[in-house]
């Protein structure tokens, strides 16, 4: 009950906002037939002016509705722990998408819904799993022509996955295990970071406690069902991904001097004095998600123009994830966050391919600094999208508790 | 709620997040940094693949832990449990390092805890 107050009361002060407009049209009205003295009337009307100005700021803040959803989830999170596990599982951003000819802006909301079971087996130099997951995630614009992401992805998985990795002790285990507990207070008691990254305490932990790299890599099988914000489009896809993820967490290896997409941000780094030479990390590899997916459309009028039957068809797809240090300066931390998504109709007809039809790309990154200012670029298109779209977006997330 | 200061979990959580540089912070500064803060947590990426990266890392946080650090898993706690438990907080943009040190309390006994 509570969780459906939760939704609906959001969606109600959205929808009564959308209406403040003819509202506020109707007091001014009821207040100048009121018989009132002018005076009164003129100061009635003033104030119903200020009144309307003040929603109308509120209607079109996307921080406003987050404030707002994020303090009901809590509440309700904190009085009943199992609705609280279903709403924490569903991840709500409001936003304002804006067109690119900036002449449009929509305010909207990014959802993002995951529930997922699985099991682990410990092996002797990592770990096995299986886990099974429902997941759907998408982007809705109130006014859905301003919706440059309109891609709506609701699927069931099973995966399969290992990790491989972890620690490598330079002495006996139960030395380790002791000098770690013996320097763990004289590491916390440091109130400056440089400081303590220069004591001897520090310098002996890291050459005691050294780090493998890291190794994931995941196979799973998925079936689901995508479509754009209004459902006029959708198809089923049906396929199997391979992701590989891998972190070297120590300076110099063979596997960071790999990572040519940091370079750039080596450079920025070592320019802002944030690191004290010219190198790359390994901790920012990219994470690789590949996959082929065997796609049914089922309701696409843009697609059935060149292709009648709507015919099935095999459909190539590629994910690459990148983030990374770019600088700590006045006092903020400033991180490159981008991914490149990529999907390609194999064996497309040229009908197809002349109607730009057969494949999709899009591109998106950010500036994100850990006091909450960002600037994001997005370009290319999804599965449905007619045309590439360019959208920019800068702005602050507030952090609160 | 433990004091921040005297909980090893606490100790223990930042210590490994620094030495797996997620965070670059002393101690002190520590507890109120959200999970969308870590190195690791790309926000223009798919869930699965943040959830791929989570589970990298919290793997390779439960061998710091039980490897390096001599924890052992409290009881009825499997490690599946424990490293499931971290991924959940991991792939929450709203989490804290207190959430997830709290979490590891729940899941782990670490050394001076044993007994």
């Amino acid at each position: 009950m509570k969780y459906l107050i939760i939704a609906f009361s959001l969606l109600l002060s959205i929808s009564v906002f959308s209406q403040t407009n003819n509202l506020k049209t109707d007091i001014d009205s009821a207040i100048f037939n009121s018989g009132l003295d002018s005076t009164l009337v003129n100061e009635l009307l003033t104030k119903n002016t200020q009144l309307f100005e003040r929603i109308d700021s509120l209607k079109d803040d996307p921080d406003f509705y987050d404030k707002t959803w994020n303090k009901l989830v809590k509440e309700i999170s904190d009085s009943d722990s199992t609705i609280g596990y279903w709403l924490n599982s569903l991840n709500i951003d409001f936003k304002t998408f804006q067109s690119e000819d900036s002449t449009s802006a929509s305010l909207g909301l990014s959802y993002n819904f995951s529930i997922e079971r699985g099991k682990l087996y410990p092996k002797e130099f990592g770990k096995n799993g299986i886990s099974c997951a429902f997941s759907s995630v998408g982007n809705i614009a109130f006014d859905k022509k301003v919706n440059p992401t309109d891609f709506i992805d609701t699927k069931l998985s099973f995966k399969l996955y290992q990790a491989r990795g972890g620690v490598q002790l330079s002495l006996k285990p139960d030395t380790v295990h002791q000098r770690t507990l013996k320097l763990l207070p004289v590491l916390m008691s440091h109130s400056d970071i440089i400081e303590l990254k220069e004591s001897k305490e520090w310098k002996e932990f890291t050459n005691i406690f050294k780090l493998d790299n890291s190794f994931l890599y995941s196979l799973s099988l998925n079936g689901g069902f995508e479509s754009n914000q209004d459902f006029s489009k959708y198809q089923y896809a049906f396929g199997s991904t391979f992701s590989f993820s891998v972190k070297s967490w120590e300076k110099g290896t063979w596997l960071s001097r790999l990572n040519i997409l940091d370079y750039p941000f080596a450079l920025t780094r070592r320019l802002t004095k944030t690191d004290d030479e010219l190198s790359s990390t390994g901790i920012s590899l990219p994470i690789i998600s590949t996959g082929i997916d065997y796609v049914i459309p089922e309701n696409d009028t843009l697609r059935e123009e060149f292709d009648n039957n709507l015919n099935p068809y095999f459909r190539y797809r590629l994910e690459i994830g990148f983030r990374t240090l770019v600088a700590k300066a006045v006092k903020q931390i400033i991180y490159f966050n981008a991914a490149f998504k990529y999907y390609n109709e194999i064996g497309a007809s040229s009908t197809i391919k002349e109607a730009s039809l057969s494949n999709y790309s899009y591109f998106t990154s950010s500036l994100t600094s850990d006091k909450g200012f960002f600037i994001s670029y997005s370009y290319g298109r999804l599965p449905f999208d007619k045309q590439d779209n360019a959208v920019y977006q800068i702005g602050f997330n507030y952090k609160f508790k | 709620m433990a004091n921040w200061k005297n909980n090893l979990s606490y100790g223990y959580t930042w210590l490994t997040l620094l030495r797996l540089k997620q965070i670059d912070v002393v101690f002190n500064d520590s507890k109120d940094i959200k999970m969308s803060e870590l190195s690791f947590y790309n926000p223009t990426i798919s869930k699965e693949s943040l959830q791929a990266e989570a589970i990298n890392l919290a793997n390779t946080i439960d061998s710091a832990f039980i490897v390096g650090m001599g924890a052992k898993l409290e009881n009825n706690i499997t490690q599946e449990k424990a490293i499931n438990s971290m991924v959940e907080i991991l792939i929450d943009e709203t989490k804290t390092i207190e959430d997830l040190a709290n979490k590891n309390d729940e899941n782990y006994l670490f050394l001076n805890e044993q007994g």
